[in-house]
């Protein structure tokens, strides 16, 4: 019995320490990732209170336990807890990068990604990750034409190139049409072409080689491209491709993808037959309800109003609740109306619409309608009266809403209609004052360009003018509104 | 005896193995319970470093997949593991350290010293009739949790669903009550297995209702920590994971702790009541 015992106990001695050692790096990486990635969150759910002295030791984590892993040990492995470790090592080298570009190190995030992208070239979706951190991080240190390189490079990836993850990336799918978008901003709009017309070779090779759950999303990547082409005929072939390996339940919603892609590529007619067909197999407000939608947007392209006003009858009668659908639904068929000449039931749509979706931003769209039609038909009192009643609705909910979304919308609608009401000075401050509280909202940072405008238009505007350009310049987040007021900049230093 | 003093004789013998609970020698003979699943839980919680992994590397991977392996999620699924070790550690030395405890607790009440080394000794030499005379316990709680596996795939109502664990819970409680006592049998009386089960019928009559008792008054004892769960798992786990490893650890040990005070309590009733030669025999 005890030579028994000794024999087992020297056999577990002997086989304590014969593990795997991989399983615990992976389980000593992901604890230390784990816990630092729990104290960044709970640095970031401090807001603006959270200070420079809260990051850099953050910072200092992350690269501690990138370095503890490095890319040459492990990043070579193809499967199995080795791959786990160089993806947690490289997971944290990005956090280490992104913190220092909150820190405002641009260019060590940048200089930090680019590394991550050489190093780790072995893992697709941290490179994908990568490329469009770093593009952004050169779009905000002002070297544009290597943010471009960086998204063309992102484009030409293979979206279904990473063994980590289910499906292809979106980032990578979505990657040319953002490429195409600031091409066409600065006026490539060759190079824009050039590019689509890659991407469509390339996502279409995927699409070929694409099986399973891989086709729905590499068709919709491929008609996206296609459709942002002109190219309607393509676009609807790419999505038909996905229609034949649809279950029976998803083929209304892939008929429904089919119309509004339809819509996009300018083909009307067909949309109106997948919206049909669509709304036929479906009685969801998902399917049914947008394909109402973009049937009735259809039947105004085809110049046939009725119709239209009908399919937007039929989403705000089908349902007690229609949902997200109502409050777009309600502003189609008044701004329809209102083209059709019959301003009082317009109106009365626009006016139900703030009613029943005081904080939806076509609600703010839908008051300024108003003031903009009395200012059009030449009824400047019923104009100022319509306007001097928006903004206190306006400043009624501002104060009583403290939704971010409501904040900026409402906000930038105050301003407009202040400017509606000749009261230029006053719109300028809201809209710089919007901006300071949403500094990296684009539509903020567009208004604040829109302020500096005004700035400059009048007398002794143009030093702020300037100031608000300059910060623009330096902070915003969108490489085109960037650009913009890095040119107004420009053209105002050169009229004065 | 009346069903109320059926109820009453179980209060009694539960409060009395909780006052002779005072005495080491009688948590001594649940101590190799309690290190089984300290070893176990240990394992699990270092499942993956070198000393462990060439063990439950494999182990886990098939009980639970990979994902256990790895940090947090194998914390996420600290309770469920902890849980079905415990029931293997109980249908292994279970029987053991019942047997044991109810030696010790007979030798308290009888005014003679509780010897834990003795007790644990004799239950050691009789753990193959323990552990048969307690097979019955041991299927009764295996059926019930294969049972509500299996319901997991059938189409039920939500509150039907929601109410299966405590029905689960409360067939396992009386089923359990129900065979309660051949272990003790085996070793208060040292009979063999058989005989133990062969009375079983006979200890229905009247220690169905104690056995019951004392092991309903030990159900609120792991409450806490399933109601805490949920908590360990989603708000407190998302900063500490291993706060669930702690949770299990408790759990253990007041489970531990209970099923020591319910062997001296079923002794009790046993003694007080079933034994030949009992004043209500």
């Amino acid at each position: 019995m005890r030579r028994t015992a000794a024999i087992l106990a020297a056999l577990g001695v002997l086989a304590a320490g014969c593990g795997d050692p991989t399983l615990w790096a992976r389980w000593r990486i992901e604890r230390a990732l784990y816990h630092a990635q729990a104290r960044e969150r709970r640095v970031l759910a401090r807001g603006s209170l959270a200070r420079d002295a809260d990051f850099a030791p953050l910072e200092r984590r992350f690269a501690a336990i990138a370095a503890a892993y490095p890319a040459s040990r492990w990043a070579a492995a193809p499967s199995g807890p080795a791959r786990d470790v160089a993806l947690a090592a490289a997971r944290a080298a990005y956090e280490q990068a992104s913190i220092a570009a909150r820190r405002g190190g641009d260019d060590r995030a940048e200089a930090l990604w680019a590394k991550l992208e050489v190093e780790d070239a072995a893992l697709p979706g941290i490179v994908i990750a990568s490329r469009l951190a770093r593009a952004r991080a050169l779009d905000r240190l002002g070297r544009y034409d290597e943010a471009l390189a960086e998204r063309a490079a992102l484009a030409a990836m293979d979206p279904t190139g990473d063994p980590d993850r289910v499906g292809p990336s979106a980032d990578v799918l979505e990657a040319p049409l953002v490429l195409a978008s600031e091409l066409r901003a600065r006026g490539r709009d060759a190079a824009a072409d050039s590019a689509l017309r890659g991407a469509d070779a390339h996502l279409s090779a995927a699409l070929a080689r694409g099986r399973g759950a891989d086709v729905l999303p590499l068709a919709e990547g491929v008609s996206r491209v296609r459709a942002a082409r002109g190219d309607a005929a393509g676009a609807l072939a790419a999505l038909r491709v996905a229609l034949p390996g649809a279950a029976d339940w998803e083929v209304p919603e892939r008929a429904q993808g089919l119309a509004a892609r339809a819509l996009e590529a300018g083909a009307p007619e067909s949309v109106v037959a997948y919206s049909r067909w669509a709304a036929s197999q479906s009685d969801t407000r998902r399917v049914a309800g947008q394909a109402w939608l973009v049937a009735a947007q259809a039947w105004e392209r085809l110049g046939q109003p009725d119709s239209a006003l009908a399919d937007y009858d039929a989403i705000l009668s089908r349902w007690t609740d229609p949902g997200a659908l109502g409050p777009v639904a309600r502003f189609r068929r008044a701004d329809l109306l209102d083209r059709l000449g019959e301003w009082e039931r317009a109106r009365a749509e626009y006016l139900a619409l703030q009613a029943a979706y005081p904080t939806h931003p076509l609600a703010f769209t839908s008051a300024q309608r108003i003031v903009r039609h009395h200012v059009e038909v030449n009824e400047p009192e019923l104009a100022r009266l319509a306007a001097q009643a928006a903004i206190l609705n306006i400043d009624h909910l501002l104060a009583t809403n403290r939704d971010r979304a409501v904040q900026r919308d409402g906000g930038l609608a105050r301003a407009q209609l202040l400017l509606t009401l000749g009261r230029p000075r006053e719109a300028e401050d809201a809209l710089v004052q919007l901006w300071r509280s949403f500094p990296q909202d684009s539509a903020a940072q567009a208004g604040a360009l829109q302020a500096a405008a005004l700035a400059t238009a009048r007398a002794g505007g143009v030093v702020r003018a300037d100031s608000i350009r300059a910060g623009l310049r330096r902070n915003a987040s969108s490489a085109t509104v960037r650009l913009a007021a890095g040119a107004a900049g420009a053209a105002g230093r050169h009229t004065h | 005896m009346s069903f109320w003093e059926q109820v009453a004789l179980g209060a009694l013998c539960f409060g009395r193995a909780i006052r002779e609970g005072r005495r080491l020698a009688v948590w001594i003979t649940w101590l190799p319970m309690l290190a089984l699943q300290a070893l176990a839980l240990l394992a699990l919680v270092g499942a993956a470093h070198p000393l462990a992994s060439w063990l439950m590397a494999p182990l886990l991977t098939r009980v639970s997949g990979d994902d256990a392996l790895r940090y947090p999620q194998g914390f996420h699924r600290l309770p469920l593991l902890a849980a079905q070790s415990w029931f293997l550690a109980g249908a292994l030395l279970g029987p053991l350290c019942v047997g044991a405890a109810a030696r010790a607790y007979a030798d308290a009440a009888a005014g003679r010293r509780a010897r834990a080394g003795a007790a644990l000794g004799e239950a050691l030499r009789r753990w193959p009739s323990l552990w048969l005379a307690a097979l019955p316990t041991a299927l009764v709680a295996f059926g019930v949790q294969a049972g509500l596996g299996q319901l997991a795939d059938v189409r039920l109502s939500g509150p039907t669903r929601a109410l299966l664990p405590f029905l689960g819970g409360a067939v396992q409680l009386l089923g359990q009550a129900a065979c309660a006592y051949p272990p003790i049998v085996v070793a208060l009386e040292r009979r063999g297995p058989f005989p133990a089960l062969a009375r079983l019928p006979a200890t229905l009559g009247r220690g169905f209702v104690p056995a019951a008792v004392v092991l309903l008054v030990l159900v609120p004892t792991v409450l806490p920590f399933d109601g805490l769960a949920p908590w360990a798992l989603a708000d407190a786990g998302r900063d500490l994971p291993e706060i669930s490893a702690v949770l299990a650890a408790a759990r253990a040990l007041v489970q531990a702790a209970g099923a020591l005070v319910a062997s001296g309590a079923l002794a009790y009733v046993y003694l007080a009541a079933l034994a030949p030669g009992s004043e209500d025999a």
